[in-house]
């Protein structure tokens, strides 16, 4: 997978966790990875470097949990200048994903090309 | 709690300074790698394995860290500003409180006037950002307890009452501060961001079409002027009564009753304990969306009312909802309650 690419939509995918509910680091993770078969693994440090400018850029608010033992966890919710920015986001990747597809996955030249080899 | 897990992200923070910001980061992180531990182990993988995807998990942390480092210099450096010759604010607003309350009135003057507790002005540190007036209440950084040398000089009776008196001091500082007044003119603020610890918030005959609110401890009173597009709240411990004309209304709290009055098109009131009261006026068409686990819901519908949609949930509360009579309007509510009644009138 394109490594830079994905990089690049760190800050929408977190934002795609956030949004129909509430979630923390470790969950974000895990669904994350979970949903992608392993494709796509947060480390903290991406993970808390996002939330960190996420929240300075007003599309993310942060709250502790209650939890009675041990490490409370850092609960992450979207705002709705958030919400907008995602809907920014999921329309750049369709046009970035249109132009590749169409480019790259052309039919016609894949065939000329595998006849060559 | 594995010890391995905890001595990790002890290392990893070593270096990353005293801020609040750092000490958050930790807390956050360990309690992320302790997850991650315990799933593993949950699943049967081996204790080592586990602890080898807790490292991994936590490669890449230096720069972070290094930033953190940053940010407790940053504190001490800046020069606190003077109210009154501070920047033009911007229409956004943002505050981040931790024991303070918050009042929202109206002014006559042209711009907003910011009204930081008496005494206390050093600890809010005011800066436009991004479009943003943030308001943050800091931590006390100046005065550190030592508290594993406070106990190990005490030999007499006096000592000790002069640790108590040092301890009392430390906690007395660490109350409940004061208030803060932000006046507006009515149609000023374009949204407001509000997260705070323990502070009550009130607001009164000001309008902004965004607002959100976030507190663990605290009860708010809402009077908004003006129609606006979403009013999030979410509390912990708090009552909330609101009167407001917004397109949706999402609320949440676990302890504390919700009391609302006015026009929306969305509305969602959740509690885990409190009771629930929502009294819809001038609505034409509405989705309504309530559910308590153990409070009472109660949910009044204007006449003249075209079409609502209502879903109640309650576990152990009563629900009532009232219709005005004689009306013909298409009303679909749904109820379920599992050990309440249920009325409709």
């Amino acid at each position: 997978m394109n490594a830079d690419l994905l990089r690049g939509y760190t800050d929408a995918i977190i934002l795609s966790q956030l949004v129909n509910q509430d979630s923390y680091g470790y969950r974000i993770q895990k669904d994350v990875s979970d949903k992608t078969a392993g494709g796509l693994n947060f480390k903290e440090a991406t993970l808390y470097t996002a939330f960190r400018r996420l929240e300075q850029a007003g599309l993310i608010v942060s709250y502790w949990g209650g939890e009675q033992q041990g490490a409370r966890r850092r609960y992450y919710s979207i705002t709705e200048t958030g919400k907008a920015k995602l809907q920014e986001e999921q329309n750049q990747w369709m046009e970035t994903r249109y132009i590749l597809e169409k480019l790259l996955m052309d039919r016609a030249e894949q065939e000329r090309s595998i006849v060559y080899e | 709690m594995n010890d391995t897990v905890t001595k990790l992200v002890n290392i990893v923070f070593e270096d990353a300074g005293d801020s609040r910001e750092a000490r958050d980061m930790k807390e956050a992180v360990l309690r992320d790698c302790q997850e991650r531990f315990d799933e593993m182990v949950a699943e049967g993988i081996d204790e080592d394995e586990a602890i080898a995807a807790v490292v991994e998990s936590l490669q890449g942390m230096e720069e972070i860290v290094r930033s953190l480092r940053n940010v407790d210099k940053e504190v001490f450096e800046e020069s606190v500003q003077d109210v009154e010759t501070a920047p033009q604010y911007t229409r956004r607003l943002k505050l981040n409180l931790k024991d303070t309350d918050v009042h929202f009135a109206m002014t006559s003057g042209q711009t907003m006037e910011i009204i930081l507790p008496e005494g206390e002005k050093e600890r809010f540190h005011v800066e436009n950002q991004n479009g943003w007036t943030c308001i943050t209440e800091q931590e006390y950084t100046v005065e550190r307890m030592d508290w594993y040398n406070l106990f190990s000089g005490i030999r007499t009776l006096m000592d000790m009452k002069q640790v108590l008196q040092k301890i009392g001091n430390y906690v007395q500082e660490r109350v409940h501060s004061g208030d803060m007044t932000i006046k507006v003119p009515a149609e000023y603020l374009e949204e407001v961001q509000i997260h705070v610890v323990n502070g009550d918030i009130s607001w009164e005959k000001v309008g902004c079409p965004q607002i959100s609110i976030q507190g663990t401890n605290g009860d708010i009173d809402l009077d908004t002027a003006m129609h606006g597009n979403s009013l999030q709240i979410s509390m912990v411990n708090g009552d909330a009564e609101v009167r407001a004309d917004y397109e949706t209304l999402n609320m949440t709290t676990v302890n504390g009753d919700m009391e609302v009055e006015g026009t929306f098109e969305h509305v969602s009131m959740k509690s885990v304990s409190g009771d629930l009261d929502l009294d819809l006026i001038g609505t034409d068409h509405a989705e309504v969306y309530m559910k308590s686990t153990s409070g009472d819901i109660h949910v009044g519908l204007p006449s003249g009312t075209e079409r609502v949609r209502a879903k109640m949930h309650s576990i152990s509360g009563d629900m009532k909802c009232d219709f005005p009579s004689g009306e013909d309007a298409p009303f679909r509510i749904e109820i379920q309650t599992v050990s309440g009644d249920g009325t409709i009138d």
